[in-house]
């Protein structure tokens, strides 16, 4: 092998770096580098200032991101937002993401022990049918944990494939604005950058058709599994932490694809979740606001990944739910959300 | 930890980073080394850091004590007792984490069998990292200091080092002691060639191991074994063969991978693959496959057998056939293992024994001789070769010896439709690997040297092309990884 100088050497690693970002950079071109709100965003957000609601959900909770800045606009920046969108996200990881990473900060005190962000009075809950199913938590270490978490399972269970999320979130924070880091465990990047040169499509009416079918499968199916008791839990916490705090606390059930809702689906899992959750929040005199299919959302406001809300859907939801069913947040909180007692 | 997973990405550099900063002297060199080591185990089980301490320090006492003796006689009563006590150590450790589950069943089934209820307990035991690994290193340095082939150490740092080296514990290579410990009983320089060499071995090692191997078992061999029977006869084949590419890729990938780490610390690890598929005789292929682990086998095995002066004396056949029933064994605790380990032994004697004869043929006629030397008989010989080694590996392969016993059938009766996943990325990665040793051919061989001998320019766009396409194409996880389980 010749590698008989430093320089030699030099050369050859200076010339695969430059080959390596060369090819980065025509990549991240093609097919940009989409950089979406996460729990570190939301919570940097949260210490950087003091919001009037904090919103906690899963990736939905971005939607609500975009809400804030339509807030803001009409009141002046009177009524101030800040969504922690956890991806994946299910009820019992949102309590364990209050717990570790929020509520920390709720609570923080200035040097003459008053709170610091003592202008939150509100709680919106984000979730929907499927965060009340059992699961895994495979997101907390990727998306929530801080080095102290994962010194803690390091010495607890040794490097698992659980614990092993969080060194893999952190090396693609390294490289934020790199496709082919960003790109690392989907492996699309390369399919949708010759998809993209060759200008053509792979979203066929058929491939349409066969993922609504899964998505309704999916959620009919959801009737067996909704209600899961450590979720419950985690709902049950999540209210608690509002009460305690006396925080003004509503539940929203997020709006879903209209064309991924049977009827079938309407009448079984999506009421009875709706049921489950009304019958639980009760106690704590908590507002449930059911935007599941009430909302003006067609299905060309949704990504293609049948889930999220796209861009311009969520502008639309933004204006249309500030003038409706969270017209709300532009009014100051109630009194009485913060005297109930349990 | 892996060298495949993300944390290698901030362990490796910051390891070689801080290693050569120290003072090149071998005390700091080993005491980081040791130290990083120790901490490249703990994360994958702190609790099983005090097995592998333990045996190296028995170990160590027991090659000191026989350091002390004096007498002529290696083979005087107080040093035989003493590398008993090694021996009987490091295999009971073995055999309690690694085959306490196999025989207990073995035995339930035959007492079962017999009509009696009566049922030994069997334990759950996760196995040790890399058991097999260094408890075989550790044994064979200590036989060796006992017949005093070797001048044994009198550091106990350098020889905890040798019995933990992070690089090789996982996985092997398996080392000796005149190959490693000599190296670490003096301090290591950093040169380019250093540095050049272990990366890209490491990168190459990547390539093989988390692209090729994980590609080819995804789409051409984990749905056949699973479902045989929803499968055509050209499916199976391709599974088996397949297979043999995973197999190589995955662990010649991992041992190279192993050996660029190592490298890059200034240590040179013995090879442990050498173009396993180039073999024309199954003789030579396990010269060339997982070559530390069958020259310990022979070492310290088959040779002892076949020349001890008691009934096992000239019996090669069956010191074959042992050899490698207990190289199966090694492998796992399965009964597939074994068979799998007793078909390479048969095919061992059969080809033993056809060599003496056609030797004896050559002897009579030199047609023979010009027969044996033509192409013919070696694209012959090679083809038996792989052929025996690709249908060895069913057995490797399969869960159990039922799930093998259908695959053979199936592979016989060709039950379902001639379903192949043939996509570019699949028949690339197979490629890959067949490239991979055509370089090694004399005739292409200089294909080969003439890239390295490119200008580094060239050679870094090319590395830099590779690394790319590593990015794109290998998934964030390593999968499988087969010969760690072993």
């Amino acid at each position: 092998m010749k590698s008989s100088s430093y320089r030699s050497l030099a050369v050859v690693v200076l010339f695969a770096c430059m080959t390596v970002v060369s090819i980065d950079l025509v990549l991240a071109h093609i097919v940009p580098v989409l950089h979406r709100r996460e729990v570190q965003e939301g919570v940097r957000d949260l210490e950087r200032s003091d919001p009037e609601t904090l919103v906690i959900g899963s990736s939905h909770a971005r939607t609500f991101h975009v809400l804030g800045a339509e807030l803001a606009a009409r009141t002046n920046a009177q009524r101030t937002l800040v969504a922690v969108p956890l991806e994946f996200g299910k009820l019992r990881s949102y309590a364990w993401m209050l717990d570790h990473r929020i509520a920390p900060l709720v609570d923080d005190e200035g040097p003459k022990g008053q709170l610091k962000r003592a202008n939150l009075k509100r709680l919106l809950i984000l979730t929907e049918w499927w965060d009340s199913c059992p699961g895994p938590d495979w997101n907390l270490p990727s998306r929530v944990w801080t080095f102290s978490n994962f010194l803690g399972s390091l010495a607890n269970t040794g490097l698992t494939s659980y614990n092993r999320n969080y060194l893999q979130s952190r090396w693609k924070r390294l490289f934020w604005d790199s496709a082919l880091a960003q790109d690392r465990g989907t492996k699309e990047l390369f399919n949708t950058a010759r998809d993209r040169l060759l200008h053509r499509t792979t979203v066929t009416p058929e491939a349409i058709q066969h993922t609504t079918e899964v998505w309704q499968h999916s959620i009919e199916a959801g009737t067996e599994c909704i209600g899961d008791t450590e979720q419950m839990a985690g709902l049950r916490h999540l209210l608690d932490f509002g009460r305690t705090h006396q925080l003004e606390t509503t539940v929203i059930l997020f709006p879903r694809k209209p064309g991924t809702m049977t009827e079938k689906a309407k009448a079984t899992t999506l009421t009875a979740f709706r049921n489950l959750v009304a019958e639980l929040i009760a106690p704590y005199h908590a507002r449930l606001v059911d935007l599941t299919w009430s909302t003006p959302l067609t299905d060309q406001d949704f990504m293609a990944d049948f889930d999220h809300v796209s861009i311009e859907g969520n502008v639309k939801f933004a204006r249309w739910a500030l003038d409706g069913p969270l017209s709300f947040l532009t009014q100051a909180p109630q009194a009485e959300f913060s005297q109930v007692s349990p | 930890m892996n060298f495949i997973e993300v944390e290698s990405f901030f362990f490796l550099p910051t390891a070689v980073i801080l290693y050569w900063l120290l003072p090149r002297s071998r005390l700091a060199q080993n005491l980081f080394l040791l130290l990083v080591s120790l901490l490249f185990y703990a994360c994958w089980d702190v609790r099983y850091l005090s097995l592998l301490l333990l045996g190296a320090c028995l170990d160590f006492a027991i090659i000191r004590f026989m350091a002390a003796q004096t007498d002529d006689q290696p083979r005087s009563p107080s040093r035989r007792k003493v590398l008993v006590l090694s021996l009987a150590f490091s295999l009971e450790a073995l055999a309690y984490f690694k085959y306490e589950g196999f025989f207990a069943n073995s035995l339930n089934a035959l007492l079962s069998n017999l009509g009696l209820t009566t049922q030994l307990p069997v334990l759950k035991l996760v196995l040790p990292l890399g058991i097999s690994f260094y408890t075989l290193q550790r044994m064979g340095y200590v036989i060796d200091v006992y017949w005093r082939r070797i001048v044994p150490t009198q550091s106990f740092l350098d020889f905890l080092l040798f019995a933990c080296f992070f690089p090789q514990i996982t996985a092997g290579p398996i080392s000796r002691g005149g190959e490693l410990l000599v190296q670490l009983e003096k301090p290591r320089l950093l040169t380019p060639g250093t540095l050049a060499d272990g990366a890209v071995a490491f990168l190459l090692g990547f390539a093989l191991k988390a692209w090729a191997a994980e590609l080819i078992g995804t789409n051409w061999v984990d749905p056949v074994f699973a479902a045989s029977h929803q499968f055509g006869r050209l499916a199976h084949v391709a599974a088996a063969c397949g297979y043999g590419l995973q197999v190589f890729g995955d662990f010649a990938g991992y041992s190279l991978m192993a050996i660029g780490v190592a490298h890059l610390f200034g240590i040179t690890l013995p090879m442990n693959f050498n173009f396993p598929f180039l073999s024309k005789s199954l003789t030579e292929f396990w010269r060339r496959w997982h070559i530390t682990l069958n020259r310990w086998l022979f070492d310290y095995i088959f040779t002892p057998l076949s020349t001890s002066r008691g009934w096992w004396r000239g019996r090669l056949d069956l010191a074959l056939l042992l050899t490698f029933a207990a190289s199966g064994l090694w492998h796992g605790a399965m009964w597939t293992f074994v068979v799998w380990g007793l078909f390479h032994g048969l095919g061992m004697v059969l080809h033993r024994n056809w060599d003496e004869r056609y030797r004896a043929l050559c002897r009579r006629d030199r047609k023979y001789v010009r027969l044996r030397q033509s192409n013919i008989y070696a694209l012959a010989a090679w083809a038996v070769t792989m052929a025996f080694f690709m249908t060895s590996l069913i057995p490797f392969r399969a869960s159990s010896l039922a799930v093998a016993g259908a695959f053979v059938r199936d592979l016989a009766i060709s039950p379902g439709p001639d379903r192949v996943h043939v996509s570019f990325e699949c028949l690339a990665s197979a490629g890959f690997i067949v490239l991979y040793h055509c370089f090694d051919l004399p005739k292409l061989r200089r294909f080969r040297d003439r890239f390295f001998a490119m200008p580094a320019p060239i050679r870094g766009i090319a590395y830099g092309l590779l690394i790319v396409w590593l990015a794109l194409k290998v998934p964030a996880s390593a999968g499988t990884f087969i010969y760690q389980q072993f």
